[in-house]
């Protein structure tokens, strides 16, 4: 029997190599490099904007100039903002059909499965290529249901009462130094508006990727799931490797209303080359319901902490996230729960592997209010580390400001233990087929509420790239 | 060897540190009060010790805490003797050696803060050596002091326990209120020693903070009961070093907040040699409108092969007015290791209340003897050493209790 001490644990890694393949660099347009006022006003004219949307722009980049780093989370004095290309508009016509797609375009989305994913079980996919969504569809009958999802510079113009009231209303460029750099450069993303009491019966996809060396992606969505309405939304991200620094700032501003349920799932798989400076939060009232799924696979650096304010009586979180940090990257992932009404409830289980060198840092954060009465939540944070030149960290806040709340917080970090290992061989499994066992239970949580079924991308990346290659 | 408290770094990767903002002080201590400690303490190497340490201290501010509502810092008038109880098996700090220098020197740390642990370098008005023999029996020290707004203590120690020896600690600080006291102790026990450190606090409106740092030989043992009950500002800082295999340390946080209290604790044991194993198990009741931050850090360094690192934190909250803040952290470079949290922060179980209330007791009283419950094993603990202060410790705790649950 083969000592498991001699494991070769470079089997165990994502092969990222499948999605490093990259289209020639094409581009109707983009900005110098580097961030001022006059790239901000292009960028604005480009998309024709109403002045409104100008002014948010400038204002937000004013906050920008003089906002500080964050005091926490990765170190990113490496990032040198004067060398990012803030907006890249792709060489193709924003389109509802996949035929008239430009050839190379359409050869991405397909090589990452999109298409075919959305014939097999999606309501909609709405893709972004660079700055812009250059494909938005979503089935007839849903159109027909009063459900609105479209591209977010489209969303502006036809719905702009709608996104004024909610854009950055839930993140304000104030928030933080890369809110404020979001509110300025913002491109793409989608708008989804679902009505009152309308359950959407599959889910819709946005799929972002970055094509080109030295560019940021800063797409903004805004989900408005109305009382008693029901929607699922899976992203997932990914770009080829660039030996320049790429920018990742998006962000997510999710209402749930009155009774509504909201399920969003990622897959980040960005390249890493790039900084990923994501922003994701949602606000949910009265007996709503948000539900996070992460995947945190990809980039060089990441900060990311999806939010959940509870904000109505009864209203309900659950986080399952998993990140992944091979060689070369530093992941400080995490989930935020701000209990601020009575009797919410928050779940959040997180789960990390660290392998290769790499560096997986849970940054988690519970507040329980002053009118939280009644408040539970439950967070548990399990470190996995493949390898003894990895780290893995967890510094959760826990913060109770009321008498009447129960709160219980979890971590465990360790290895794959030996005596599983000889359990499972004694068992008749082979070395490998029981390390493979073992990963695979460690991110079942994950895996189990995505829906593989659906999104062929993420099988491949979940399910091939990290349970197959143990063989 | 200076043991930073928060190491974020992993290979060529950082991570970004927050900088604590510093205030100046107008009052702040400087030659004037080192030459008046001198007259009392005129040991010639420590007096170099803590003239090098002044070079650094004058150039720093005292640190702005938001969560533990301290904006700067401004020292009483200084008192160049400070009069502890101190048990005569218990050496002078004038009479300590060049280990003891050497233990001063090599084993510095950050502290709560820099400036309130240079603070007790230089300024010390008080002070033990605690030095074993090699074989030494168990014998028990211990140091009483009071402070009130006239006598603020700045105390040194220095623990030295030779190979093989056993020793317990006790030191008991009591307040008349509106005083401070700043402290630093380092401790190195040797191979196969074990020390029993029983730190007693019970302050009214002071602020406080003990500055340790313990640095753990091969199979030594450490246990500490670190008990703060009330203060302005209440902020010990324990760090303690394994860098010898299988050194075992147990820390046991106790602490009890009322009215606007509040305690900031840090604790970080940091695990560098195999099979070491520390632990962390707090216990803490809130009150009124006083808040609690616990930090407790568990730092497995590569190398640590079977470390077991476990930390545990129990709150329990009685007014809803009271806050409680628990960052339980865990960093870990070494993946062959045992190494977990927890953290549980709630108010009295019903279902207790009502097996209490079926036994006859008010629901009041019910409340009262779960709460106070929580202590009894520190007190036992106490009470093993020195009954007298395990009954002072009772007494302020049914006091305490006494009034939050007067209308009973």
């Amino acid at each position: 029997m083969k000592d498991v001490n001699e494991i070769n644990y470079e089997d165990l890694m994502i092969n990222q190599s499948k999605f490093d393949f990259r289209n020639e660099a094409k581009y109707a347009y983009k900005t110098p490099p580097g961030l001022n006022e006059k790239v901000i006003r292009e960028i604005s004219e480009a998309k024709n904007e109403p002045k409104w949307m100008l002014e948010h722009r400038l204002q937000a980049f004013k906050i920008f100039e003089n906002y500080h780093e964050p005091h926490f989370g990765v170190d990113i004095r490496k990032l040198d903002l004067s060398k990012i290309v803030a907006y890249m508009k792709p060489d193709a016509k924003k389109s509802n059909s996949w035929e008239d797609v430009p050839e190379e375009i359409k050869d991405t989305f397909e090589k990452l499965g999109i298409p075919e994913a959305e014939r097999k079980a999606l309501a909609g996919v709405g893709a972004q290529y660079d700055s812009e969504v250059v494909y938005q569809h979503i089935q007839k009958e849903l159109n027909d249901l009063g459900i609105v999802f479209l591209d977010m510079e489209t969303a502006v113009k036809e719905y702009p009462d709608l996104v004024k009231e909610y854009f950055m209303k839930l993140v304000p460029s104030h928030n933080h130094r890369y809110a404020a750099l979001h509110g300025a450069l913002w491109s793409g993303g989608s708008f989804l508006y679902v009505p009152k009491g309308v359950k959407v019966p599959l889910p819709l996809q946005a799929y972002f990727r970055m094509n080109n060396p030295g560019m940021s992606q800063l797409e903004h969505t805004l989900i408005i799931a109305d009382e008693g309405s029901e929607v699922e939304f899976i992203e997932g991200c990914s770009a080829p490797f660039y030996n320049v620094t790429n920018l990742h700032a998006g962000m997510v501003e999710i209402y749930v209303k009155k009774g509504a349920k909201m399920k969003y799932s990622t897959i980040q798989n960005w390249s890493k080359n790039t900084y990923n400076l994501n922003t994701k939060r949602a606000i949910v009232d009265e007996d709503g319901s948000m539900e996070w799924v992460s995947g945190s696979l990809g980039s060089f650096k990441t900060m990311l902490y999806p939010m959940t304010i509870l904000r109505g009586k009864g209203a309900k979180n659950s986080s399952v996230t998993l990140t992944y940090a091979g060689p070369n990257q530093h992941l400080d992932t995490g989930s935020k729960v701000f209990h601020l009404a009575p009797y919410t409830s928050s779940i959040v289980n997180a789960r990390s592997i660290s392998i290769g060198g790499g560096w997986a840092f849970y940054r988690g954060w519970v507040k329980i209010g002053e009118n939280a009465k009644g408040a539970k939540s439950s967070v548990e944070c399990n470190a996995l580390m493949l390898d003894n030149k990895s780290k893995s960290d967890t510094v959760p806040l826990i913060e109770v400001f009321t008498d009447d709340a129960d709160v219980g917080h979890e971590a465990k970090i360790g290895r794959i233990s030996e005596e599983q290992i000889y359990y499972l061989m004694s068992r008749g499994l082979s070395e490998i087929d029981a390390k493979n066992m073992i990963v695979r239970g460690f991110i079942e949580p994950l895996v189990k509420e995505l829906p593989l079924e659906y999104a062929l991308e993420l099988n491949k990346l979940i399910n091939l790239e990290v349970e197959s290659s143990i063989g | 060897m200076y043991e930073k408290a928060l190491i974020l770094r992993h290979d060529d990767f950082f991570a970004t540190e927050w900088t604590v903002p510093e205030i100046e002080s107008d009052k702040d201590y400087g030659i004037i009060e080192i030459d008046e400690s001198k007259k009392i303490f005129t040991n010639n190497k420590l007096n170099e010790f803590r003239l090098n340490r002044y070079e650094e201290y004058k150039k720093l501010g005292f640190p702005k805490w938001k969560r533990s509502r301290l904006n700067g810092f401004d020292p009483l008038p200084f008192i160049s003797k400070f009069n502890t109880l101190t048990s005569e098996n218990l050496k002078s700090l004038n009479d300590l050696d060049d280990e003891g220098i050497e233990i001063l020197n090599d084993m510095d740390f950050d502290g709560s803060h820099r400036k309130f642990l240079l603070m007790s370098d230089i300024f010390f008005n008080n002070g033990f050596y605690l030095k074993t023999e090699k074989n030494q029996k168990n014998d028990v020290y211990t140091t009483e002091s009071i402070i009130d707004n006239k006598n603020p203590l700045y105390d040194l120690g220095i623990i030295n326990l030779a190979e093989n020896s056993k020793a317990t600690l006790i030191r008991f600080v009591k307040s008349n209120g509106n005083s401070s006291k700043i402290s630093s102790l380092r401790g190195k026990l040797n191979e196969n020693s074990e020390l029993t450190l029983i730190n007693l606090n019970l302050f009214e409106n002071d602020i406080s903070t003990d500055n340790i740092f313990f640095d753990i030989g091969e199979n030594a043992k450490l246990t500490i009961y670190d008990i703060n009950i009330g203060g302005k500002v209440t902020a010990p800082h324990i760090v303690v070093r394994m860098a010898a295999k299988k050194g075992n340390v147990n820390i046991y946080p106790y602490y009890l907040t009322q009215d606007e209290e509040i305690i900031d604790m840090f604790y970080l044991i940091r695990y560098y040699a195999p099979e070491t194993f520390g632990h962390i198990l707090g216990h803490g009741v809130l009150m009124d409108s006083s808040r609690v931050v616990f930090r407790g850090n568990l730092d497995i360094k590569k190398g640590a092969k079977e470390a077991d690192a476990g930390e545990q934190d129990f709150n329990l909250i009685l007014s809803e007015k009271a806050r409680v803040m628990a960052y339980p952290s865990l960093y870990v470079d070494e993946n062959d290791v045992t190494a977990g949290h927890a953290a549980s922060i709630g108010s009295i179980e019903e279902d207790q209340l009502y097996y209490m209330m079926t036994r006859g007791y008010s629901k009041n009283e019910a409340k009262k003897e779960i709460a106070a419950g929580i202590f009894e094993p520190s007190i036992e603990f106490i009470s093993k050493y020195n009954t007298k202060l395990a009954g002072e410790l009772r007494d302020v705790i049914q006091k305490r209790f006494d009034r939050e649950f007067s209308d009973s």
